[in-house]
């Protein structure tokens, strides 16, 4: 007689209750189920993390959501117990604007499915938006640079970096050892089409990201005299150019970093034998150009610049009458926006003593500015989708900049914004003083 | 594999009453492939004890009969030592040796139970008296019961009936273990199912590592 029972049966049984405890029993899942999301969103971001941790991110398509009864899953590391934040996000078409947000927290302490709810607020618009609601760190002093809707960088104080990937914001920590301490302020930050992003900003900082996301300190051919503040640059191809000053702005600084080598050309104005031998000896507090052969440097003293091919500088006027006789060597000009055609280039000047801006256009032999445009300011943005149709912001203020002047953008968000990119598709990216993030849109 | 390993650990420490269930299982499997090897020193054993309370070696033949009852545990050899006990005048292990009796034999002949009764009521009195009867008395009573007076060897007839009452008994102890273990299981395979279709993931679900 056969025993009824025997080792063999028992790791029959054993081996099939093993296969349901594999088939999902020991998961430690929350499942966070979503409902009210926008059915305009068409992409759902998630930040979530346990207690004290950094947040982790991730985004999906809604279409990869569960048709029906939308949901995500967050698997909590084994053997980690404590309340989970999740912070959720509805995006459509890469825009930063959160048509539909909510924000949970569930404990996870415990073991298997964990299935909770959440209901999601659809308060924003379908036009612009103050992008702020992912739970990350927005830089102070923002300034921003978009090469396209869905990759926006956002830099500022304590060497602070920020970028958007249409799904995502993810703070970039770039170490002490590529920053230097302490940590700098960016004042500019641009990127080349080959995925490489430069920040330059106070005390000799300049920092190459490449696309792999190694950071470099870029280095000095040749040691200055004295401490740069970059103000701005310009990259192309893996080259740039760019714009500084002294502490003072007494004397400014034009830098030069070729491909070929692994340093940066630090040319004071004035310098005989250098790029910037015929500047104006005054510091350079902004550059933009439509190419590395055709920049634009403004800074104090009414220096208005154009360097051609790298090498050739031409010197421009700038007045405050239409006559261009006598130009007037005290003007502090804070923004240029370059364009192939002179006559098409803009400046802005910020005359903070009296908290003005006045805003220069060509004027047959000189740049001069209107009397009527001048805004009660002394922060402001500039920038123009490939040299056109300029965006201006200021302190509660967005405009166009066209030929009828300043046009004023409707309802624009209260702000002190002091940097702008317009992006292909009509839209920009305004950034304030204090970190917001704006997204407006243009009619065409 | 590793991975695997941890896996199936914690799915085990997530479901104890399966993990329970199947060491029942194996427990009882034990239980019942066990079996007694030294049956056949126990007469010998026995007969050994016997003798010794013939000759009134009292504690040698309390060994003996201790040693009987490690090899077969059948409730006469507690009698037996009670008796003894009693012989020396030893009333209160007399006395618990006569209640280990009774209790791992309820269903004693009607005379066994009789005489059992009269020594224990002997025996309490002896405790309660603080003396010891007169050493003729108790010279003068019978021999073990189940056992002939003169030979000193068990009876058959209460033997063997003994040895079938214990064999339905451990039967039955078996059949328990057995059912009980395969009740576990029941339970613990259900119980994983059940876990299983709670804790199931709703298919297509996109999850987010941490």
């Amino acid at each position: 007689m056969k025993p009824v029972f025997s080792y063999a049966g028992l790791s029959r049984i054993a081996t099939v209750a093993t296969a349901f405890l594999f088939s999902g029993c020991g998961e430690h899942v929350v499942v966070l189920e979503l409902s009210n999301l926008s059915s305009d969103a068409t992409a759902v971001s998630a930040y979530y993390k346990i207690e004290t941790d950094s947040y982790r991110a991730q985004s999906i398509a809604t279409t990869q959501l569960l048709s029906g009864k939308p949901a995500l899953g967050f698997r909590a590391p084994a053997g980690r117990d404590g309340t989970m934040n999740i912070q959720v996000f509805g995006y459509k078409n890469q825009i930063p604007c959160a048509l539909s947000k909510g924000n949970t927290d569930v404990n996870v302490g415990g073991a298997g499915k964990i299935t909770t709810q959440l209901v999601l607020d659809n308060g924003a618009s379908g036009g612009g938006c103050l992008a702020g609601d992912a739970p990350v760190r927005y830089p102070a002093d923002a300034k921003v640079w978009a090469a396209a809707a869905n990759d926006v960088w956002i830099v500022g104080k304590d060497a602070a970096v920020l970028h958007w990937n249409g799904a995502l914001f993810r703070e970039i920590a770039l170490p002490d050892s590529v920053t230097g301490t302490p940590r700098p302020t960016w004042n500019a930050v641009r990127g080349d089409s080959q995925g490489n992003v430069w920040f330059v900003g106070d005390s000799d900082a300049v920092v190459q990201l490449d696309k792999q996301g190694q950071a470099t300190r870029i280095k000095y051919s040749a040691t200055p005299s004295e401490s740069v503040k970059w103000t701005g640059v310009y990259v192309e191809n893996g080259e740039a150019l760019l714009s500084g000053t002294n502490a003072g702005e007494s004397r400014g600084y034009v830098g030069d970093y070729a491909r070929t080598k692994t340093s940066v050309d630090v040319n004071p104005t004035g310098a005989t034998g250098t790029i910037a031998e015929k500047f104006p000896v005054y510091g350079l507090l902004a550059m933009d150009c439509t190419s590395l052969a055709n920049c634009w440097f403004v800074g104090e003293g009414s220096t208005v610049v154009q360097l051609q091919n790298r090498t050739t500088m031409l010197k421009n006027d700038v007045d405050d009458e239409d006559t261009c006789g006598s130009p007037d060597t005290t003007y502090r000009i804070v923004k240029v926006l370059a364009n192939t055609d002179q006559t098409k280039v803009k400046l802005i000047r910020n005359d903070s003593g009296n908290n003005l801006l006045d805003f220069f256009d060509w004027k047959t032999k000189c740049f001069v500015y209107q009397p009527s445009n001048r805004k009660l300011s002394s922060f402001v943005g500039l920038h123009g989708k490939d040299g056109s149709d300029p965006i201006v912001v200021e302190t509660d203020r967005m405009y166009r900049w066209n030929a009828m002047g300043l046009v004023p953008l409707p309802n624009p968000p209260k702000g002190v914004w002091q940097s702008v990119s317009a992006v292909a598709g009509g839209g920009f990216f305004a950034t304030a003083v204090d970190g917001r993030i704006y997204y407006g849109t243009l009619s065409p | 594999m590793v991975e695997q390993a941890s896996v199936f650990k914690r799915g085990v420490e997530r479901t104890p009453a399966l993990y329970w269930a199947v060491c029942v299982c194996v427990c009882a499997t034990l239980l019942v492939g066990s079996r007694p090897a030294q049956a056949e020193d126990f007469d010998s054993v026995f007969q050994r004890g016997l003798s010794l309370y013939q000759k009134k070696d009292y504690a040698a033949a309390i060994d003996a009969f201790q040693a009987a009852y490690k090899v077969r545990q059948f409730p006469r050899v507690l009698l037996n030592i009670a008796q003894v006990y009693r012989k020396m005048g030893e009333a209160a292990k007399a006395l618990d040796y006569y209640e280990q009796y009774l209790r791992a034999e309820p269903k004693m002949p009607a005379k066994i139970r009789h005489d059992v009764e009269q020594y224990v009521s002997q025996t309490k009195a002896l405790l309660a008296a603080t003396s010891l009867q007169d050493e003729a008395d108790r010279r003068s009573e019978p021999a073990p019961l189940g056992f002939d007076k003169q030979t000193g060897n068990a009876l058959p007839g209460y033997v063997q009936g003994f040895e079938s009452r214990q064999k339905r008994k451990k039967a039955l102890t078996i059949g328990l273990i057995a059912g009980g273990a395969a009740a576990a299981v029941i339970l613990g395979v259900g119980l994983g199912v059940g876990l299983h279709i709670r804790n199931k993931l709703p298919d297509g679900l996109v999850v987010f590592e941490y």
